[in-house]
C-alpha cells in the first residue's frame, strides 16, 4: 500500500511537469493568434509609388533571368543540332529574352523616375529635364519591345538586339546622372536645414551679447568654425556637380572613363560632404552647451 | 666502568645517568634490519593506497573492508531486491528520462531558464560626470527649440544613405550572335 501511494505522488509530479510545459507552449502562441486577429481585412488602395515600381522591377528582372537561361540553352542546342526545330526553338527563346530584357529596362527607368520625383532638394528645372529624358528613353524601349514580335529570323532578332545594344550607353548615362542627382538633392536639403539652425543660433547669440549677461566670445568663435565646416561641405558638393557633368560630357577624354567609376567618385565626394555636415552639427551642439552651461 | 663509555675508553667521573628510554624495536618479517615501531619515527609506506588504508586513532594503518562485487553476481543480487523497490527504481528512471527529454524541447528550456537563478547585480560605482553650472539661458525656450531641432536633424543625418545600391544599372546580356558559337 505504501509504495502505491509513493507511485501516485510521483505520477502527480509528472503530470505537474507536463502541465508546466504545456502552459509555456500556450504562452508562446498568443502572439501569432493576436497577429492574425489584428490583420485588417479591408484592402487599402495601392498607390503607384517608388516601392511598387521597385517591386515590379524586381519581378521583371526575375522573369528576364528565367528567359535568359532558356535562351542560353536553346542557343547551345541550336549550335549542336543545327536543325530547323532547334532553330525555331532558339528563335522563340531569343525573342522572349529580348522582350524580357526590354521590360527590365522599362521597369528600371520607371522606378528611377519615381525615386527622383520623391526626392526633395532637386530643383524643378533639373527634375523636369531628367523626366523628359527618362520618358523618351522609356519610349525607345517600348518601341523596341513591340518590334521584336515582327522578327522573322534569327538574323532579324540579332539586328534588333544590336539596336538595343547601341542605345544602352544612352540609358546608362541617363541612369547614372539620375542616380547622382538623387543623393545630391538629399545632401542639399540637409545642409540647408543645418544652415538654418546655425542662423538661429547666431541670432540668439547676438541677443545674448546685446543683453550683456553672458560672455559670448567663445560661442561666437565656435560658430565661425561651424560655418567653415558648412562651407567645406558645399565645396564638396560643387566638386560632385563637376563629376556629374563628366557623365554627360562629349569630351573624348571623359567618354573613355567608365560611367560606373564616375558615379562611384560622385557618391564618395558626397559622402565626404555629409561628413562635414556631421562635424558642423557636432560643433553646433557644443555652442549650445556653452550657452546653457558655464 | 660505565658500559656506555667502554668503546671510547673515557673514564667519566660524573654521576651515573640512567639510560634514556628508547623506542621498542620490532622485527619486520621480511627485513634484516630492525625499525622502531613508534609511528612518529617509523617511515611511511609510500605505496599505501588512501582507499585501502586509514590512520587509526590508536596509531597504525588499518585496512577498510570494501566488499568486491563480481559482475556475474549482479542479476542474482537484483533478484534478491524487494519488488516494491524495483518498481520505484524503474519509475524514477522513467521520470529521469522524461525530464531529460523535456529539457530538450523549447518549452522545457524555458522552464529550465525559469528555474535558473537570476544573476545577482554587481555593485559598481557610477562615474561622476563633469559638474556644470547652468546659466540663465539653460531653460531659454529659443535655445531649447534649437537644441531639439538639432537632435532631430542628427537622427535624420544618421539615417541618410547616399548610395542607391538597389537601383544600380541592370547588368543584362546584349551580345546576341548566332553566327559563331
Amino acid at each position: 500500500m505504501r509504495y502505491v501511494r509513493i507511485t501516485a505522488i510521483l505520477s502527480a509530479v509528472v503530470f505537474l511537469l507536463v502541465g508546466i510545459v504545456s502552459v509555456h507552449a500556450q504562452d508562446a502562441s498568443p502572439s501569432a493568434s493576436s497577429a492574425a486577429a489584428t490583420a485588417s481585412p479591408s484592402p487599402t488602395p495601392e498607390v503607384f509609388d517608388f516601392n511598387k515600381a521597385y517591386k515590379d522591377y524586381v519581378f521583371v528582372t526575375d522573369q528576364y533571368n528565367v528567359a535568359h537561361s532558356t535562351y542560353v540553352l536553346a542557343r547551345s542546342q541550336y549550335f549542336q543540332a543545327k536543325t530547323l526545330a532547334s532553330q525555331a526553338k532558339a528563335q522563340d527563346a531569343t525573342a522572349k529574352m529580348l522582350i524580357a530584357r526590354d521590360d527590365v529596362m522599362k521597369a528600371y527607368l520607371v522606378a528611377l523616375r519615381l525615386r527622383l520625383s520623391e526626392t526633395d532638394g532637386v530643383s524643378d528645372t533639373t527634375k523636369q529635364g531628367l523626366f523628359t529624358r527618362i520618358d523618351t528613353d522609356v519610349a525607345f524601349w517600348k518601341t523596341h519591345h513591340d518590334r521584336i514580335d515582327s522578327a522573322a529570323s534569327l538574323q532579324d532578332l540579332t539586328s534588333d538586339s544590336n539596336s538595343a545594344k547601341l542605345h544602352f550607353p544612352i540609358t546608362e548615362t541617363l541612369s547614372y546622372e539620375v542616380l547622382s542627382t538623387i543623393p545630391q538633392g538629399k545632401e542639399f536639403v540637409l545642409r540647408n536645414q543645418l544652415a538654418d539652425l546655425l542662423s538661429q543660433t547666431k541670432t540668439k547669440i547676438s541677443k545674448i551679447r546685446a543683453n550683456g549677461d553672458l560672455d559670448t566670445s567663445e560661442s561666437e568663435r565656435w560658430v565661425l568654425q561651424t560655418d567653415q565646416k558648412l562651407t567645406r561641405s558645399q565645396d564638396k558638393e560643387i566638386a560632385a556637380q563637376d563629376l556629374i557633368s563628366k557623365l554627360t560630357s562629349t569630351d573624348p577624354t571623359n567618354t573613355n572613363q567608365k560611367k560606373s567609376v564616375i558615379y562611384g567618385q560622385v557618391t564618395q565626394t558626397l559622402v565626404d560632404s555629409l561628413q562635414y555636415l556631421k562635424e558642423a552639427s557636432s560643433y553646433l551642439k557644443e555652442v549650445l552647451k556653452r550657452i546653457k552651461y558655464k | 666502568m660505565d658500559p656506555q663509555n667502554q668503546n671510547t675508553g673515557v673514564v667519566s667521573s660524573a654521576p651515573t645517568v640512567p639510560p634514556v628510554a628508547t623506542a621498542p624495536v620490532v622485527n619486520l618479517p621480511n627485513s634484516s634490519t630492525s625499525v622502531p615501531s613508534n609511528p612518529a619515527v617509523a617511515p611511511q609506506n609510500p605505496t599505501a593506497s588512501p582507499n585501502t588504508t586509514a590512520v587509526n586513532t590508536k596509531g597504525g594503518p588499518k585496512k577498510l573492508n570494501i566488499p568486491k562485487i563480481d559482475p556475474k553476481q549482479i542479476p542474482e543480487m537484483l533478484k534478491k531486491v524487494p519488488r516494491k523497490f524495483k518498481i520505484m527504481g524503474g519509475f524514477v528512471i522513467v521520470l529521469f528520462v522524461l525530464l531529460i527529454l523535456a529539457s530538450f524541447t523549447k518549452q522545457g528550456r524555458q522552464v529550465k531558464e525559469l528555474i535558473l537563478p537570476s544573476p545577482s547585480p554587481i555593485p559598481a560605482s557610477s562615474p561622476v560626470g563633469e559638474v556644470l553650472n547652468p546659466t540663465q539661458y539653460a531653460t531659454d525656450q529659443e535655445v531649447l527649440d534649437i537644441e531639439k531641432a538639432l537632435t532631430e536633424f542628427d537622427s535624420k543625418l544618421a539615417g541618410t544613405d547616399l548610395k542607391e545600391d538597389s537601383l544600380r544599372v541592370p547588368n543584362l546580356d546584349y551580345v546576341v550572335d548566332f553566327t559563331k558559337q
